[in-house]
């Protein structure tokens, strides 16, 4: 499947992102991803873990670059802009960028930009020699998408297009085309053939189906922005409601323009001498930047002189009405520099790159505020925790668990994978009899209830403990949403009342396990406590169970005093 | 922006032919008309139609910069989309005498016409706005230099002009169209861009705002508001889905995250929905559960608020805001609505969930 990455699927972002970097940056003969990425945070471009400014920049700068959430957003941003032949790379690094003659126009149309994207995306085309071209297709994406729409009654979903013009191996091959066609045809009116089509897809070239969809958020973005469709719901096509995308009277004109114009690629150069090449290619540049609304009149002559000097022998048969090609997309930047001389020219004399001065930290999650690991003591308790008969069956089953595996990080650990994929309806009842397990009077919420918002509750005669739960099945890493929640779960106990409790009392997130990015999570709570007083607490599933098989093998039990007082994540 | 390196084409310019006002003539008030041209009455008791005259600036397309950026928080990474419609319906192609509009695209919020500085746009009975170029001997095509002077004179004279009647009539019908085009689920303009319409109306009524841009993630409050002459900011949660109940968590952590990290106080917090929710809805309970506990007030202002401010011109502050407090003991917004308009409102109680919950 054809890969768009996806680094915000807003049009007018994206291309006022371009302008701010053409800003920053074109007077440098090169610049890098981290050069995007600082002036994306020196512009207010970009933000990273809730941070904005250098803050979100120092926050976000990670030793493994791959792992830096900036940088690889700049990586995406990067991509598309090669793709639409605003960047180009230069020959020693794929990741060295410079812009381009290209780029330098859609930056004066500051009449209308829209022709001018509109043209920078039909250019795009595959193969290419400007791009690092992964796969074996023969495309020209947005047009064979337009084209497909046509044939499939003016409309198409999204799963349609990754199952389509997105897969489509060669679209000069009218054959191949059609075939496609006639696929997606015999496709509508059962969606679980669609499905599976979609699945197939996704399993031979090993690509999830999030991962998929996610390929298609931008072009389905340029579709809507550039006016060629619209969207609308449609229960006809596959006898369900689904989303479907609807070619406009400006996605046909644009499909009447494409189809009148004669579609060059790359290796119909190939055979070309150096001097029809260079010429055809740059009557085809300024044909390109006709339709985009600007005027030609500086150079005119010269497309007088190639039109009358080279196409009677280059087209005998019959003169293009225009072309579809552009160098900038097609070509890489040495080539380019031999096209449009009097752009390298003007390069040269630029400044020096821009150093690369963003130090590199250590992650976010090791620079997390040791403040916010909380200990929980355990004690010995003399006597025996007294079970209740509902939650004997989970006693044995945990006793018996223990039995087989010998240890209780083992047990730990098989029981956490037998719960990985549980939902709330089994999970919520589950936590909160472990904390029974553990000692304490724990009441799961009944739904609906309107005054228990919290999913269980720690009843105590002076400091109840509510307890937001996710589980494995809504998420399977604790978020910001949970701590949100558990704030709002205090709230609502300390106004209403139903059971006693404590402005200092911890209010608790338990869910699968501790969270992703546990950076963000512990900002906020830390935030949450300088704001409102009110302390979070956070267990995941792990510690919860080895809490539990201390309690229940060693005897060991959790000092009440430092769960009321859990503030941050759990330590034990 | 930097272009100087590349010799670039030129964009092939519109053929614009600004136009001014005839100089003996001294207008004394503007009508706004439905399904007919605004009117523009003179002093000596003549009437012309508001009629575009071309300004390059094109306030009926186009914020300035200046208008979308915030004074005092200035690293908030905001959206600099600067379209004043924020479903894209007026445009301005190049074959046009003067800004067009796409009646399918138009929902007829009336940003348009209240920016348009001659009142040349006004509304039909589809609820879709107009832009008026015909042709009439009061406004006059500029010929030289100082015929562009002229057209600024226009612009600055009418800035002043008193208005008689509300951009649109706030009756439940007008308000019906709107609602019915954005409420519709199979209509494309379900919901289309929420945060930009709030932007824009908050804009367009005088208080200073900034949205988050869209596809950010990291940043989680979706608008901010600022009053630099009273030291107010203002933050605020936009959910015209059915996330509704999620908004006063979030606006917490907005609170949350801007106290704590950014050390900005005198916070007014605000949600923006498209309409109020029913009585029934926890979200007006939790509101009362946050004022008794953490002694925040939480403000609730809907879209149909916001339009109704607008329609009728009003000029406020973010500190008029503070009057919008409901919870479930007081779940209206009329009578902070009413102050603000200085007359009672035409809408009936619950209409469409706008100034009281609809059940």
């Amino acid at each position: 499947m054809l890969r768009f990455p996806n680094p915000g699927s807003h049009i007018d972002s994206f291309i006022k992102i371009y302008k701010e970097l053409f800003d920053a940056l074109s007077e440098a003969p090169f610049f890098t991803l981290d050069d995007i990425s600082r002036t994306l945070v020196e512009r207010n471009l970009a933000t990273s873990s809730g941070f904005m400014g250098q803050e979100a920049l120092t926050r976000s700068t990670r030793e493994d670059r791959s792992r830096d959430p900036l940088y690889n957003q700049s990586k995406m941003y990067a991509e598309l802009f090669r793709m639409l032949g605003w960047f180009q790379s230069l020959p020693d690094s794929s990741l060295k960028y410079r812009m381009t003659f290209l780029g330098a126009h859609a930056i004066s149309a500051y009449n209308d930009i829209k022709p001018l994207f509109r043209e920078s995306v039909l250019g795009i085309a595959f193969p290419n020699e400007a791009l690092d071209n992964k796969g074996n297709y023969i495309l020209r994406p947005f047009s064979t998408i337009l084209r497909s729409m046509k044939c499939l009654d003016g409309i198409i979903c999204r799963d349609e297009i990754i199952v389509g013009p997105l897969n489509l191996s060669d679209d000069r091959n009218p054959k191949l085309f059609m075939q496609m066609i006639s696929e997606i045809k015999a496709l509508r009116g059962n969606f679980g053939r669609l499905q599976k089509a979609l699945a197939t897809i996704s399993k031979n070239r090993k690509i999830s189906l999030n991962t998929m969809y996610n390929y298609t958020r931008f072009p389905l973005a340029v579709l809507t922005w550039c006016g060629w469709t619209t969207k609308e719901r449609n229960s006809t096509a596959y006898k369900k409601s689904i989303v479907f995308h609807q070619l406009t009277s400006a996605g046909e004109k644009q499909l009447g323009e494409i189809e009148t114009n004669l579609d060059l690629r790359s290796i119909d150069f190939k055979k070309l001498p150096q001097d029809q090449k260079i010429k055809l290619a740059r009557f085809c540049f300024y044909s390109m930047m006709a339709r985009s609304g600007f005027d030609l009149s500086p150079v005119t002559k010269e497309l007088t002189d190639t039109a009358k000097n080279l196409f009677p022998s280059l087209f005998k048969k019959q003169l293009p009405k225009g072309f579809y090609f552009s160098p900038f997309q097609e070509f890489d930047s040495e080539i380019n520099d031999q096209i449009f001389p009097e752009m390298k020219t003007q390069q040269d004399e630029g400044v020096t790159a821009t150093p690369n001065n963003i130090p590199s930290t250590a992650p976010a999650s090791h620079r997390a505020n040791s403040n916010l690991y909380s200990d929980v003591v355990l004690e010995h308790s003399a006597g025996n925790i007294s079970i209740t008969q509902g939650d004997q069956d989970l006693h044995s089953n945990l006793i018996s668990i223990y039995n087989k595996n010998k240890s209780i990080e083992a047990s730990v650990a098989f029981y956490l994978d037998k719960l990985q994929a549980a939902n709330k309806s089994e999970f919520y009842p589950l936590v909160s009899a472990l904390f029974r397990l553990l000692g304490f009077n724990c009441e799961h919420s009944r739904a609906g209830v309107n005054y228990q918002r919290w999913d269980a509750l720690i009843v105590h005669p002076e400091e109840s403990i509510p307890i937001e739960i996710k589980s494995p099945g809504e998420e399977q890493n604790i978020s910001v949403k949970a701590v949100r929640q558990a704030l709002e779960n205090k709230i609502i106990l300390l106004s209403r009342k139903p059971f006693p409790t404590k402005q200092t009392t911890t209010s608790l997130v338990v869910g699968y396990y501790m969270p992703n990015d546990r950076s963000e999570v512990s900002y906020l709570i830390e935030d949450i406590y300088k704001s409102f007083k009110v302390k979070i607490g956070i267990i995941d599933f792990q510690t919860l169970l080895t809490l539990v098989y201390k309690a229940l093998i060693n005897k060991q039990y959790p000092n009440f005093k430092d769960v009321v007082n859990l503030y941050g994540f759990i330590k034990i | 922006m930097a272009s100087s390196k590349y010799k670039t084409l030129k964009q092939v310019e519109r053929n614009i032919r600004q136009k001014h006002l005839a100089s003996k003539l001294s207008p004394s008030h503007l009508e706004w008309n439905l399904n007919a041209p605004n009117k523009v009455i003179f002093s000596d008791g003549s009437v012309c139609p508001g009629t575009c005259i071309e300004c390059v600036e094109t306030p009926c397309m186009k914020f300035l910069g200046t208008e979308i950026s915030l004074q005092k928080l200035t690293q908030f990474p905001s959206d600099h989309d600067t379209d004043v419609c924020p479903t894209k319906a007026i445009s301005w192609p190049y074959e046009s005498a003067s800004p067009v509009i796409d009646d399918s695209l138009c929902v007829g919020c009336g940003l348009c016409a209240a920016r348009c500085p001659t009142k040349a746009i006004f509304f039909k009975d589809n609820g879709s706005a107009s832009v008026n170029n015909i042709p009439n001997k009061y406004f006059i095509e500029n010929s030289t230099d100082s015929d562009n002077r002229k057209t600024q004179d226009t612009v600055t004279l009418f800035q002043n002009l008193k208005w008689k009647n509300p951009i649109l009539q706030d009756s439940e019908q007008t308000l019906d169209i709107l609602f019915k085009k954005y409420l519709d689920e199979s209509s494309s303009l379900f919901g289309n861009e929420p945060n930009l319409l709030i932007r824009n109306l908050l804009i367009t009524v005088g208080v200073k705002s900034a949205i988050r841009r869209t596809g950010d993630t990291n940043i989680r409050m979706d608008i901010v508001l600022e009053d630099i002459a009273h030291n107010l900011n203002g933050i605020g949660e936009i959910e015209f889905g059915i996330d509704i109940l999620n908004t006063p968590r979030n606006t917490l952590d907005n609170i949350a995250v801007f106290t704590s990290r950014y050390k900005i106080d005198n916070l007014i917090p605000i949600v923006f929905p498209l309409v109020l929710p029913n009585q029934r809805s926890e979200y007006w309970q939790v509101m009362k559960d946050i004022k008794n506990v953490l002694k925040i007030k939480i403000r609730t202002v809907t879209l149909g608020a916001l339009l109704l401010l607008l329609w009728n011109q009003a000029k406020i502050s973010l500190g008029d805001l503070n009057n919008f407090y409901s919870d479930a003991d007081n779940f209206s917004i009329r009578q902070a609505l009413e102050n603000l308009l200085h007359r009672k409102i035409n809408i009936s109680d619950g209409y469409l969930g706008i100034i009281e919950p609809q059940k």
